[in-house]
């Protein structure tokens, strides 16, 4: 055990691979650049040992061990240490120890990093966990979000920043500058498939970090219709597994579209004909060629209680957003706890597809 | 109003992650099913048919054929709504391993019915 300064970060590593938990341990500490006081244990024995022995900031807990796996110890520091957070790491992520483990109160339930872009980006999450020396705002850390609403929350304050986005086989990094999307990387792909790419991954990690100019600027226009898209590629094509790059030609009919047929033609040549952008209690945040501001938001109000009564009784959870496709337009409303959204666009006339 | 088979979204099923459905001409509810254990038949007809009605309601599309989508957090609700009234309406679990081409192939032949008409 290491007698680190008690002012840095504390961290305890429980994990019965010795191995994994000597690479971890280096590399996390590596990356801390000396700023962090990392403990280990390999069992849940020591682990309990250490902590009676200092408290920390937050114990990462790998979730296969043998005897008392990482559950079953979650369950006891949440009697033992109660509010003590607690960061489980896994080599095999299953939805159900994920809601196991966040139900039992973990803070955060991660995939092993296995590349170097991982180890950064679970740094950036437990060190934004284990919180900062004194500085003006608040820091905190956000469970079970969605990309889209960090990029809402960025874009809504005007911010700059860099939202770098990892899981375990991909990482991107999406550029905000002054509260617009102005370039996203994914592995070989820029600018919209990068973004899209991204948007549509179902879990992962993600870190912000402080604005640098990209290599270049990839995206440009309105940062509401740059996720109003990518919400609907992602609900319409992102679960059809049969989906492919510019299929038949029924793929261009009436919705059936792929991801990637969509993104090479509509996404480029939508024209947006109407944006409104309202808090949840109807203040207008933006708006953008709206003819009755005041319709619009009836219709916000109109539409989020038939979704309820319709959703009354049932284990729908709640509603999200509704979609309205005819000819060649469509209109979107998304309803969500902080913010309220409408996009009426307009698709160009599409192309004989000889694919 | 064109003639929906009896059997239109029967035959075609199963569809993994179809969880319910609904028939409707302009005025009432033709065909109501519920398929699985976890819904009431009554709670997932409700909600179909007050989507279709909703849509209907506050986002009219005069007479044109248009799609509907409502989601939320566990179920997406389709709505396929035709020129002359009638609509196809398919409670859908949310999750990636539904069968999302036949859903779409199916309310996109529904809607195609009345055309070939």
């Amino acid at each position: 055990m290491e007698q680190e300064n008690t002012r840095r970060k504390q961290f305890l590593l429980v994990d019965d691979d010795v191995d994994c938990l000597a690479t971890v341990t280096a590399l996390l500490k590596q990356l801390s650049k000396g700023q962090w006081a990392i403990r280990t244990a390999t069992n849940h024995f020591q682990a309990l040992e250490q902590l009676k022995e200092q408290p920390v900031d937050a114990v990462v807990l790998d979730v296969e061990m043998p005897v008392m796996d990482g559950i079953e110890f979650l369950r006891l520091l949440g009697r033992t240490h109660p509010g003590q957070q607690v960061v489980m790491l896994t080599g095999r992520v299953d939805e159900i120890t994920r809601k196991t483990a966040l139900d039992l109160g973990a803070t955060l339930f991660l995939e092993k990093p296995t590349t170097a872009a991982g180890f950064e980006a679970l740094f950036g999450a437990l060190d934004a966990l284990a919180g900062a020396g004194p500085q003006s705002g608040f820091r905190g850390v956000m469970q079970r979000v969605e990309l889209q609403d960090v990029l809402q929350m960025e874009c809504l304050a005007r911010k700059s920043s860099i939202l770098v986005v990892s899981t375990g086989e991909r990482q991107g990094q999406i550029y905000i500058f002054e509260g617009e999307i102005i370039h996203a990387q994914s592995g070989p792909l820029s600018g919209e498939m990068a973004l899209y790419g991204l948007l549509a991954l179902t879990g992962g990690q993600f870190t912000l970090q402080p604005f640098s100019e990209p290599p270049r600027r990839s995206l440009s226009g309105q940062y509401q219709f740059l996720l109003m898209e990518a919400a609907r590629l992602r609900d319409e094509g992102g679960s059809q597994p049969g989906a492919k790059r510019g299929s038949s030609d029924r793929s261009l009919a009436f919705s059936g579209m792929s991801i990637d047929t969509l993104t090479r033609t509509e996404a480029r040549g939508m024209q947006i004909e109407e944006v409104l952008l309202s808090s949840s209690a109807g203040e207008v945040l933006y708006q953008w060629k709206c003819e009755s501001i005041e319709n619009r938001l009836d219709l916000f109000k109109k539409i989020e209680q038939r979704a309820m009564q319709a959703a009354k009784g049932t284990p729908s959870g709640r509603f999200h957003r509704v979609s309205m496709e005819t000819g060649g337009s469509r209109l979107m409303v998304q309803i969500q706890p902080a913010f309220k959204l409408l996009v009426r666009s307009t698709l160009p006339e599409l192309p004989p597809n000889n694919d | 109003m064109t003639e929906i088979p009896g059997n239109f979204v029967s035959s075609r099923l199963p569809i993994v992650g179809l969880v319910g459905y609904t028939v409707h001409s302009e005025d009432r509810v033709l065909e109501a099913e519920c398929l699985s254990k976890s819904l009431y038949p009554t709670s997932s007809e409700h909600l179909l048919t007050t989507l279709v009605q909703s849509g209907r309601a506050l986002l009219p599309t005069g007479e044109s054929a248009a799609q509907y989508c409502w989601i939320f957090e566990c179920v997406r609700g389709y709505v396929a709504a035709r020129a002359d009234g009638a609509c196809l309406a398919l409670l859908v679990e949310n999750n990636p391993g539904v069968q999302m081409l036949r859903i779409q192939e199916t309310l996109r032949d529904f809607v195609e019915m009345a055309k070939a008409e």
